[in-house]
């Protein structure tokens, strides 16, 4: 009962540290975290932080700013589903309709692509910071796959993102995907008619993208990126906002 | 009294997620993304990848699919996965040195891109 009043003035009240008083004191935070695995709010509102890494030159906001670009992304993606119709045709018809008719239809797919651009460069930025301060040594090893993991995802949307376009461009790219799934032994055709469905070379958005694009891969991104937040304070790591 | 450290950081944080909103912004309203090439024209001979799959584009150019697009990239994975392990047996240096050579490996592949599809095909 001790611990779980200490873990509710730790959500209260973080305390400040210098990195030397860091080393000896952190140790009962640890064992109390240990003691409240499951306690989500208690790792977001840490008791004790590193002075050091309360400086924004530590972090440069790069975490947050590519937890920003997903949420821009989140919000423009569901207004552009509203009109977006997937097919062989009707993605790209529905593409440029977005673009010249729908009121602001052009401003809202400009920002979901322009957010996906920056946020490839976050992303990766980001990661260089995390090699910049040795941040994915241990304890932090694990939150360093996690961010391999996010970094993949990122990819992958934005390339499914780009065959939902369904010009003759992202007809070619989903044939050129397909044909190198189909390369992998036994389970290739498969995998490829899972991935993309039936893609023409002519336009690759089809339902199949259409859904890993917009429902199964930015949930899982969502899902890795709380796992992502939470791991960082149970390795005792830096305080976002 | 002095301000403190934490409240600091927040303000940071909101001044540098403002500049993002605006830059996005401004980007969205000054520049729009290309829409490619219509599905009924005729078929055009040859597709330029967008710039983050550049160096994929290169590596398909000169090696076996197999090889170009699929063991390279999983390696290059892999190895990022590895960073943290491959510090903690061979040591920090190494650590430091798979990452870098695999992160200029895929910026000299983004080079490459831009130079030969991006610049060369269009002069
Ligand atoms: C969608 C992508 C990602 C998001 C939204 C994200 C978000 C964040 C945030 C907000 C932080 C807190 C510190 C900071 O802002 O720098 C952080 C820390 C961290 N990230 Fe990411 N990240 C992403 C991708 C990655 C990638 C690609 C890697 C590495 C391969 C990575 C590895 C780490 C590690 C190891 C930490 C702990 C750093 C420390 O304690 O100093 N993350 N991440």
């Amino acid at each position: 009962m001790k611990d779980s009043k200490e873990t509710e003035t730790s959500v209260q009240r973080p305390i400040l540290m210098s990195d030397h008083d860091q080393k000896e004191k952190l140790s009962p935070v640890h064992k109390l975290e240990g003691n409240s695995r499951n306690n989500f709010i208690n790792h977001v509102r840490p008791r004790f932080i590193s002075e050091r890494v309360l400086s924004v030159f530590y972090t440069f906001c790069l975490g947050g700013l590519s937890f920003l670009a997903f949420l821009m992304l989140g919000i423009t993606g569901i207004l552009l589903m509203f009109h977006y119709q997937p097919g062989a045709s009707s993605g790209y018809s529905s593409v440029l309709t977005i673009g010249s008719v729908i009121p602001y239809g052009y401003i809202i797919r400009n920002l979901h692509y322009w957010s996906a651009q920056i946020m490839i460069v976050t992303v990766n930025l980001h990661m260089v910071r995390v090699v910049w301060t040795h941040s994915y040594k241990p304890p932090r090893q694990l939150n360093w796959l996690v961010g391999v993991g996010l970094l993949v995802l990122v990819l992958v949307l934005d390339f499914t993102g780009y065959l939902l376009v369904g010009s003759q461009e992202s007809g070619a790219a989903a044939t050129v995907a397909a044909n190198l799934l189909k390369q992998i032994p036994g389970l290739g055709t498969a995998l490829a008619q899972i991935a993309l469905g039936e893609p023409s070379a002519l336009s690759g958005s089809t339902l199949v993208v259409y859904v890993w694009h917009c429902a199964v891969l930015p949930l899982a991104m969502l899902w890795l990126q709380l796992y992502h937040f939470w791991r960082i304070r149970r390795d005792g790591g830096v305080r976002p906002l | 009294m002095a301000r403190s450290p934490i409240n600091n950081l927040k303000e940071n944080e909101g001044i540098a997620a403002l500049i993002f909103l605006i830059l996005c912004t401004l980007l969205a309203f000054k520049i729009s993304p290309g829409v490619g090439t219509s599905n009924l024209a005729p078929a055009v001979p040859h597709a330029t990848a967008p710039w983050i799959f550049g160096p994929f584009q290169v590596l398909l150019l000169y090696l076996p699919p197999w090889l170009g697009a699929l063991a390279v990239p999983a390696l290059i994975i892999i190895g990022l996965a590895g960073v943290p392990w491959a510090a903690h047996y061979w040591g920090d240096k190494w650590g430091m040195r798979i990452f870098s050579a695999l992160f200029s490996l895929v910026l000299i592949l983004l080079f490459w891109f831009m130079v030969k599809e991006l610049w060369w095909t269009r002069l």
